[in-house]
């Protein structure tokens, strides 16, 4: 049993979080390292639908809204416990996806990019306008504190660990399926449709598969979302988070999770690097951005893996 | 027995197919061949699910697949290769190989999420599954960890062949498998699908290469226009004036 390059590094990832976050005792700093997790979950989730089935959507901030109300209404109106809050608000998102998946199954490319856009931004009217539900965008909802089984665990360092946690089990799940048949059947689908069907893969269903555990991933990134910001309004859940998950999955790696974790925290991170830049914030982030497609196409993680290699042929030429 | 009836296909007013009865036996080596145009392709296509025919049947060993989808044809037993490739270019060979056997691995979803230990076993059983079949198709070690893509022409219509073949085929249809490869390559891809018919798989080879037809298939038939003009052993067809006619009419053409 040998471990891709791509499971030890996100191993390594896993590993260096908590010792990042215990060389700070800076809250903010803190803070930001959590919502960099919790991205990342939702981006390990758009990895699976467009790097390995090549299922583009401009729809996720969809579910991570839906895992998000999902959760505060089962915890706030039910008191339901928040774990299972959480797991409740993930599953909700899962149904839609799979829901969605058959009548998205036909469409490729820039008409499936155009309906899960649609999809998003009729889900961002509803989660505006159901206000009995939501709180639309004024005034919000609210949650309790999180805890288990009674006990408070939300402090900045005790929600670390939970979205850490939920990390680990989004990046196991994702690296299993990166590394067996399904994730096999999920390339064959995105390379030729045609072939994946001639050696008895059901397209639709790996279509809807996918859908239904990167809508779940992204529902599990919302619920831990709503425990860390614990009030919030329907804005989260714009096309301006789908298009920065987007942004993630791309500038990280399109065929790794790992590079969806970096790419979470680079789209987290540079933002505020870049505060101190004040007026040229949204110039500096840009031309980084550009930079980074420019040199590294298939992402900053196959980037830079491919460097040595790359290294080594020139100095031989 | 591979048992095609009457299947008729219009595209518009082009009648594709018209009234095709075919019939490939397990274990031997059955060959359409006719001019570009005469319709291979499309009844390929048909056969394998990918396009519906407007009338007729299909049935492997008796049980009817007409109007299956694609993947439901596989899991009855007929793998087919394509005549433009269609590989699944950014995977390993071996990756390519080991996906062909999607169909016979049993694990369920779970077991596959959770990685237990019988989907790691599985996962060595495929791959060692996956390196016979490249060996029996020749393509060796040194190509395994090769990005699929980058193999030269005639070694990724190989590896669609052993990609095919990992879903352990009854019947395997192969769409112009000689397409690009020089006389040598030729003959010894012909004493492999001899081999495999050996082997037990029917065969259904649709092919241009008119030597490789006539030195290697059990039965021909000769397609022209959408129709079946003849049919017959190698000595058989090639005696017959209407198929010099249409066939050799079309390679002077070339
Ligand atoms: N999808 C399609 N739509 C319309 N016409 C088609 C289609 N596929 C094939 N044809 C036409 O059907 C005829 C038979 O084509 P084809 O089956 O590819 O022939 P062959 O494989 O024998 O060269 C050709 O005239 C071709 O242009
Ligand atoms: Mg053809």
């Amino acid at each position: 049993m040998t471990l891709t390059s791509d499971r030890k590094l996100t191993i390594a990832l896993l590993v260096a979080l908590p010792v990042a976050a215990a060389l700070t005792d800076n809250a903010f700093y803190k803070a930001v390292l959590v919502f960099g997790m919790i991205n990342a979950v939702a981006a390990v989730g758009l990895c699976l639908m467009l790097g390995f089935a090549g299922q583009i959507s401009l729809g996720q901030a969809a579910f991570y809204g839906l895992g998000a109300y999902g959760t505060t209404l089962m915890a706030s109106r039910f008191g339901v416990e928040p774990v299972l809050a959480i797991a409740a608000g993930a599953l909700l998102s899962m149904a839609v996806g799979w829901s969605i998946s058959r009548p998205l199954s036909r469409l490729h490319d820039h008409y499936l990019a155009m309906a899960t856009l649609a999809f998003g931004i009729i889900m961002f009217i509803v989660f505006a306008n159901a206000r009995s539900l939501t709180g639309g965008l004024d005034p919000g909802t609210s949650i309790a504190k999180f805890s288990i089984m009674g006990r408070d665990l939300s402090s900045m360092n005790q929600l670390f660990w939970v979205v850490w946690v939920g990390l680990v089990l989004a990046a196991f799940v994702a690296g299993n399926i990166a590394s067996n048949q399904i994730g096999r059947s999920l390339l064959a689908v995105k390379m030729s449709a045609a072939a994946a069907a001639s050696v008895g893969i059901d397209v639709v269903r790996a279509k809807a598969f996918v859908f239904a555990i990167g809508a779940l991933l992204t529902g599990l990134s919302g619920g831990l979302y709503a425990y860390f910001a614990r009030s919030f309004n329907a804005t989260s859940f714009g096309i301006g988070y789908s298009i920065e998950l987007l942004m993630m999955v791309v500038l990280g790696s399109l065929s790794r999770v790992s590079g969806a974790i970096v790419g979470a925290f680079i789209i987290t991170v540079l933002p505020v690097v870049f505060e101190n830049f004040e007026d040229y914030k949204t110039l500096t982030f840009g031309v980084t951005m550009v930079i980074i497609m420019k040199y590294m196409p298939s992402g900053l993680v196959d980037g830079i893996l491919g460097l040595p290699g790359r290294l080594s042929r020139r100095a031989k030429a | 027995m591979l048992a095609i009836r009457n299947l008729n296909k219009r595209f518009g007013g082009l009648h594709a197919l018209r009234d095709v009865s075919i019939d490939a036996p397990p274990g031997q080596i059955t060959a359409v061949i006719g001019p570009n145009g005469a319709g291979k392709s499309t009844l390929m296509n048909v056969i394998s699910g990918f396009i519906s025919p407007d009338g007729g049947s299909i049935t492997v060993a008796g049980t009817p697949i007409t109007g299956m989808k694609p993947h439901e044809i596989c899991r009855q037993g007929l793998a087919r290769t394509f005549q433009n490739l269609q590989m699944f270019s950014d995977m390993t060979v071996l990756e390519t190989v080991i996906t062909g056997r999607t169909r016979h691995r049993r694990a369920s979803l779970v077991a596959n999420l959770l990685m237990t230990p019988r989907v790691w076993h599985d996962e060595k059983d495929a791959a060692q599954h996956a390196q016979t079949l490249l060996e029996t198709m020749q393509i060796g070690p040194s190509y395994w960890q090769r990005r699929a893509g980058d193999l030269p022409y005639g070694l990724q219509r190989r590896v669609e062949i052993a990609r095919a073949l990992a879903t352990e085929p009854a019947y395997m249809l192969l769409d112009e498998p000689a397409a690009g490869l020089n006389d040598e390559e030729s003959v010894a891809l012909g004493s492999t699908l001899r081999e495999l018919a050996g082997r037990g798989i029917g065969i259904v080879l649709i092919e241009h290469d008119i030597e490789l037809v006539m030195n290697f298939s059990r039965h021909i038939f000769v397609m022209d226009a959408g129709g079946v003009i003849a049919d017959g052993t190698p000595e058989q067809v090639r005696s017959k004036p209407e198929v010099v006619k249409a066939y050799l009419g079309d390679e002077h053409g070339a």
